[in-house]
């Protein structure tokens, strides 16, 4: 007897802990006071990346800002577009936040059907910025885009580690710096900046592409060495200095990469407030700031309309891009 | 040593020891549950964490993470279901003794395999972290193909007596890798314009359906009147481990801990896999490879020490160098940029002292794995005892939850149901299992390293044999097969004499 009592009680120890995993169930909502029940946000790139990390950070002061739990739940793939549909599918109670980025309006419909478009979004507040920066390993002796030019001249491909594939920005951008150089190279698709970074440490290839602070340690102990950056003004990094960037080096090419926290377009307007303070908020809390600088990050505190500025002019801007490289 | 001293100074505040336990308990639960992963169980503890120091932050996350790829033998041994990825391997003899009515003796060798495999690891990422970093850097697209192709050739050790139906089952499984999108290449494939099929198939999922939701229905002709077998509850605790197993287990534990730190320390590999190579060798050593599968003692020890010492290792190139060496450890790395550590190669100079902390804690966490494994497996023993019609039912619940709450979506529980029936037509046609699984884990890293190599080769094959690490990985997994071959030859030449 004794035996069967304590499996009893192990399994509805289990029990609780399965029905834990399983996350909370939202219950009905209504007209009444916004927010009532916890509020998703909807993540699509994977756990413990740049964006997961903020969005996490954010989701932690759900209570102290907003009186409700919020939670992120990472819908990943399709570089974006699987979170960007459970988003655009969830109601429009504003309930369900969704994490969304630039290209996933600029580029991406130019290399798979989408069924969005920008207007089916609000952007909230922005996230963050991602700098990314051409490097080579400091073995090869690369130091400028002149170095580069001549390494070509000498009658070599030159092979480059990107953050995915076709559709990807970073992948997108580099391949149009080097069309525009007219220099022969090949792409080399990783998975993520880490692993751009180690086979460029490793010495597989002779360029990658990163974005901090993934390179900045190996900038700093000298192992790498910056070619410059698509920000067009250049980029001050913490331990390395100014970054140049590749239009101040003559070639006429820029990408500033964004995260932002955006809504259904049809969701409530004083709701899109409600949601827009508490993110703002959390940007204001000196704990959340101090946490940032430990971690070498920093929030980008965009609104709506300047990230919509942005998103169109780096919808035109691909227009010209993308045909360069298919 | 100055900064080991710090580190020791750190780790010493009873909070630490209070909190290690408790992440053990978690993880262990987590990992014995199919589905719910020590990956889920860390990411549910982060917020937790927030207010605590790193070091204890840290020091709980990585005892979940133990305790789970632990735990997760628990349900191999017992219900033929591993609980996570890296328990497949512990199935091929853990559930063989479970049936003869040794779930004890095995459950406390898992336990064992894995603290011994653990400590071993946790050691190796003390004092060599930044040497086997080192060479972690020397591995390029040819080197991590032919790691593959090394991990594959597990199949002829495995497939037991038809090499054909393991090689097709392998196949079956590359394929189901292959659906969804392809990132080398930006196209979709096999998805059918379906976008819930983009992301392609979570191991987890395929892991559920392949292996939980067959046995239950490979059980649909179990007769409850006849087919449960009582046991007294006194006799299942009796049947310890005898000094005679214990002897016969170091090789395998001490092959395993090995195989377990390199493969481990390899990014983008992990436990799993260091299981099987681990099995597989320990199983071609041996002087009777026969009883390997109808449960052998050795190969529990083989596998578990192998996963659990590649607990540690993935840890080396995630701290050295910023690359997680599996899917937990890349939440890890989220949780240690919480606590305001950046991994990579300026972490030891800056933060040093909390890193000798949590790698000396790292070997407490496994003293402490045995402690509380050893109170568990008392109970957990009990498990067999459970008449399988009930059982059944509540493992389908669990793995329905699990397979749920990995992308909180529906279509995964259709995944695991259509799965499920794939695997029981196969088993029933004499399939074995983990080729599928070595071809589901495989074909990826196959795939995409052997399309990197070719890039960068400029499509020339010789890549793969100028590269001396790649070379010799080809050449161990050709001597394998050679010798499984070489064998099966012989004891077929016996049977006809």
């Amino acid at each position: 007897m004794k035996g069967k009592r304590l499996l009893s009680m192990m399994l509805a120890g289990l029990l609780t802990l399965g029905l834990a995993g399983c996350k909370g169930v939202p219950s009905g909502g209504g007209d009444e006071k916004f927010p009532s029940k916890q509020v998703t946000i909807i993540m699509p790139w994977s756990l413990g990346g740049g964006p997961d990390t903020i969005a996490r950070q954010v989701a932690s002061y759900g209570e102290k800002y907003l009186g409700v739990p919020v939670i992120v739940e990472n819908k990943t793939g399709g570089a974006g577009t699987i979170a960007m549909n459970a988003a655009l599918q969830a109601p429009d109670d504003g309930y369900s936040m969704v994490v969304a980025n630039g290209p996933l309006f600029s580029l991406t419909p130019s290399f798979q059907q989408v069924n969005y478009k920008l207007d089916d979004i609000t952007p909230l507040t922005g996230m963050r910025i991602t700098e990314f920066v051409v490097l080579t390993n400091a073995k090869s002796n690369i130091k400028s885009i002149d170095d580069l030019k001549s390494y070509a001249a000498s009658g070599k491909t030159i092979k480059y580690a990107t953050t995915g594939g076709p559709g990807n920005d970073s992948y997108t951008m580099i391949a149009v710096l080097f069309k525009l150089l007219d220099i022969p190279a090949e792409a080399i698709p990783y998975d993520g900046g880490q692993d751009a970074i180690n086979a460029l440490v490793g010495n597989h290839v002779d360029v990658a592409i990163g974005s901090p602070p993934v390179y900045r340690d190996y900038v700093i102990n000298g192992e790498l060495n910056c070619l410059g950056t698509f920000i067009p003004e250049g980029i001050d990094v913490e331990g390395i200095g100014h970054i140049p960037s590749f239009k101040e080096q003559g070639i006429d090419v820029e990408f500033t990469g964004m995260d932002y926290f955006a809504v259904r377009s049809s969701v409530p307007d004083e709701r899109k407030q409600i949601l827009t303070k508490f993110i703002q908020d959390v940007y204001a809390d000196p704990d959340f700031q101090k946490s940032m600088k430990e971690m070498n990050m920093q929030a980008w505190n965009a609104t709506e309309d300047e990230i919509k500025t942005m998103i169109e002019e780096q919808t035109e801007s691909m227009k010209d891009y993308i045909p360069l490289i298919q | 040593m100055e900064l080991f001293f710090q580190g020791l100074e750190i780790l010493m505040q009873w909070q630490n020891f209070l909190i290690i336990p408790i992440g053990l308990a978690l993880g262990i639960v987590v990992g014995a549950i199919p589905g719910l992963t020590s990956d889920l169980g860390i990411i549910l503890c982060i917020p937790l964490t927030y207010g605590m120091e790193p070091t204890m932050a840290i020091l709980m996350l990585l005892a979940i993470y133990c305790g789970g790829t632990y735990g997760g033998s628990i349900t191999a041994i017992l219900i033929n279901t591993p609980g996570t990825s890296a328990n497949a391997a512990t199935l091929f003899d853990g559930y063989p003794m479970a049936r003869k009515g040794q779930a004890y003796k095995a459950l406390s060798m898992a336990l064992f395999a894995s603290t011994v495999g653990g400590l071993l690891s946790a050691i190796a990422l003390l004092f060599l972290a930044p040497q086997i970093a080192k060479i972690t850097l020397l591995f390029g697209p040819a080197e991590y193909l032919a790691l593959a192709v090394f991990g594959l050739s597990v199949i002829a050790g495995v497939s037991n007596n038809s090499i054909f139906k393991g090689l097709i089952g392998a196949c079956i499984g590359i394929f189901m890798s292959t659906i969804g999108m392809d990132t080398m290449s930006g196209t979709s494939r096999f998805t059918f314009g379906n976008i819930n099929l983009m992301s392609g198939i979570d191991l987890i999922i395929a892991l559920i359906g392949l292996f939980a939701i067959s046995e239950i229905m490979m059980k649909s002709q179990y007769d409850p009147k006849k087919d449960h077998k009582q046991v007294s509850m006194s006799s299942i605790t009796k049947d310890k481990i005898t000094k005679e197993e214990y002897k016969r287990c170091r090789k395998p534990i001490a092959l395993g801990s090995l195989i377990g730190i390199i493969i481990g320390a390899t990014p983008g590999t992990g436990g799993g896999l260091a299981a099987f190579i681990s099995y597989n060798q320990t199983k071609q050593s041996s002087k009777h490879p026969e009883t390997f599968g109808e449960g052998e003692i050795e190969g529990i020890a083989a596998s578990e020490s192998a996963n659990n010492g590649a607990c540690g290792a993935t840890m080396i190139p995630m701290l050295t160098l910023g690359v997680p060496g599996d899917g937990a450890t890349a939440i890890l790395m989220g949780a240690f940029m919480i606590h305001g550590m950046v991994p990579g190669p300026m972490l030891f100079q800056d933060q040093g002292n909390i890193l000798y902390a949590i790698m000396i804690g790292l070997i407490i966490i496994n003293i402490f794995m045995y402690l509380i494994g050893h109170v568990f497996t008392r109970f957990y023993a009990h498990i067999t005892r459970i008449p399988y019609e009930m059982l059944a039912c509540i493992v389908l619940t669990f793995c329905i939850a699990g397979s749920y709450s990995t992308n909180n979506r529906l279509y995964d529980i259709y995944i695991i149901l259509i799965f499920g029936i794939i695997s029981y037509f196969l088993r029933r046609m004499d399939f074995q299992l983990v080729p599928i699984l070595l071809g589901i884990v495989l074909g990826p890293l196959a795939e995409d390293n052997f399309r990197r190599a070719m890039l960068l080769s400029d499509g020339s094959l010789r890549i793969f044999v100028t590269r001396p690490i790649s070379l010799l990985f080809l050449v161990i997994a050709v001597g394998s097969i050679l010798m499984f071959a070489w064998k099966n030859h012989k004891s077929k030449k016996q049977i006809q004499a």
